[in-house]
């Protein structure tokens, strides 16, 4: 549900709030439609974000304030950017750096990169 | 890449809006969204009804209102423990409504408080957080009215049942506002705003509590049916045996210079005013205004629990005029009787099969034929010696 991929859902589950807040750090501001086109593209058709799950986290972070949003007119519908606010920003680093950690983690107990011979 | 005209725009608004989505910020997102992803669509497939139902089912495979339900549920996460605290305390407290229910009707201790505590949970406890929970869901006009019309016809409800219960003064009112409310304008509301898929959708715990509610709000109406011509009846019948009594009071009367037993007439004489004070005690609870002289035919029906229960059968204490006083007065009575004894118990059985759960008309009735008995029996002792 969260995420619609080749990967297990369970997997995903954790890092779809770190996948937006990099994005939103990388590109400005983005809308809801560019941020899934965005993912599908990065990850060549493996991680799709579902709509379902998409607007949820973001109306989740412009709660607690990691992102804010600005409107504008595009034809005859608005349309909604988000961007991060300072306090995203710092978060961002923090969760990134955090899931970095993690893969690390992983891979060490996983033994995909044997070191501590 | 294919534009979508003003009307298409709208169209999928207002099926946006239908299909339960109240959240206006999320409206906006989903608009754009579907737009963009449409406007794709469109490039290969002509058609706009297939094209939009496609990105549809897409998009939102169990429909539009699953994606604000998954965002509610986001946003009011740290609220969750609280949620879950509220949903217990919303099942006990109808779970305590309607046992104290069945214990009313089964006449067994504990019924109102009970029925006050259960209803003192929904009332205080979740229907106000589930009122401030659902405001969050919502920031369309029609939406906040129909939550706070939900709220205050549940509430009012709730009071009623308890009000009803516990025969306190306004219960009527309340309940047939509150049920009146919830048929009127609730239902008509939740339908038109939230959409049809999302009505099968509501809440398991919010439908058991509603059910239990209404459970006890049947509860509470039963017992409650005679038709007018049965009541004015008997509403007659006891007057009827009222001008009786007032003859036989005469009779007794002239019977009296020649009794050598004063302290007999003296009881009996006692005991016909101590119910005539009764009757009109009772008349002057239902009528604290202006308090007729006889039952009406409009209070016949009337089940007076909460007056002729505590009255008669339970509240001895608050009430001049009481069933243990009357008892007392008729077992006192029946010892001074040699014969022809009144069938009078010491038991509250018999204080309870007598007047408990009984219609207005039934107790005035049966007050009047103790009356008569008792001018009956001095009449027999009398005419004995």
């Amino acid at each position: 549900m969260y995420l619609k991929s080749m990967y297990s859902k369970e997997l995903l589950k954790g890092t779809l709030t770190t996948i937006i807040l990099q994005l939103l750090a990388h590109n400005g501001k983005m809308y809801g439609y560019e941020i899934t086109q965005k993912v599908k593209i990065l990850s060549a058709d493996k991680i799709l974000i579902k709509e379902g799950s998409l607007y949820p986290a973001l109306h989740k972070l412009k709660d607690e304030g990691l992102v804010r949003t600005e409107t504008e007119m595009v034809g005859n519908r608005m349309r909604k950017y988000y961007s991060l606010t300072d306090q995203g920003g710092v978060s961002t680093k923090e969760k990134v750096d955090e899931l970095f950690q993690f893969i690390d983690t992983l891979k060490v107990i996983l033994n995909v990169n044997p070191q501590l011979t | 890449m294919s534009s979508l005209t003003d009307l298409q725009v709208e169209l999928i608004r207002g099926d946006i809006r239908q299909n339960g989505i109240e959240m206006s910020d999320l409206e906006d997102d989903l608009l754009d969204h579907i737009c963009c992803a449409l406007e794709e669509e469109l490039d290969v497939n002509s058609s706009f009804e297939s094209a939009y139902n496609k990105i549809k089912s897409l998009v939102c495979p169990n429909g539009y209102r699953e994606i604000q339900e998954e965002t509610t549920y986001l946003l009011t996460l740290k609220f969750n423990k609280m949620r879950k605290i509220m949903n217990v305390l919303g099942v006990i407290g109808s779970a305590l409504l309607l046992v104290g229910s069945i214990f009313k009707l089964q006449h067994w201790p504990g019924a109102g408080a009970s029925l006050v505590l259960g209803g003192a949970i929904l009332a205080l406890g979740y229907l106000p957080f589930m009122l401030s929970m659902s405001l969050k869901q919502t920031d369309k006009t029609i939406g906040k009215i129909r939550n706070v019309v939900g709220y205050l016809s549940s509430t009012a409800i709730v009071v009623g049942i308890i009000f009803k219960l516990q025969h306190w003064p306004g219960a009527r009112v309340m309940l047939l506002g509150g049920i009146g409310m919830f048929l009127i304008f609730f239902i008509p509301l939740f339908i038109k705003s939230v959409g049809k898929e999302a009505i099968m959708k509501i809440q398991p715990v919010t439908s058991a509590v509603l059910l239990m509610a209404i459970v006890s709000t049947l509860f509470a109406f039963t017992n409650q049916t005679h038709s007018y011509n049965y009541v004015v009846t008997l509403v007659e019948m006891n007057s009827n045996l009222e001008q009786n009594l007032d003859f036989q009071l005469q009779q007794v009367e002239k019977l009296r210079n020649n009794s050598k037993n004063v302290a007999l007439s003296n009881s009996s004489n006692d005991i016909v005013d101590y119910i005539g004070g009764l009757k009109h005690y009772i008349l002057a609870q239902i009528h604290p205004e202006g308090t007729p002289a006889v039952l009406l035919p409009e209070d016949g029906p009337r089940y007076i629990e909460a007056i002729g229960n505590d009255v008669l059968v339970h509240n001895f204490n608050a009430h001049k005029y009481n069933g243990k006083e009357l008892q007392k007065l008729l077992l006192n009575y029946n010892e001074q009787l040699s014969d022809n004894k009144l069938k009078i118990e010491k038991t509250q059985e018999w204080l309870i099969s007598t007047f408990s759960h009984k219609p207005l008309f039934a107790i005035f009735t049966t007050l009047t034929q103790l009356q008569i008995e008792t001018v009956n029996a001095e009449i027999k002792a009398i005419d004995a010696n």
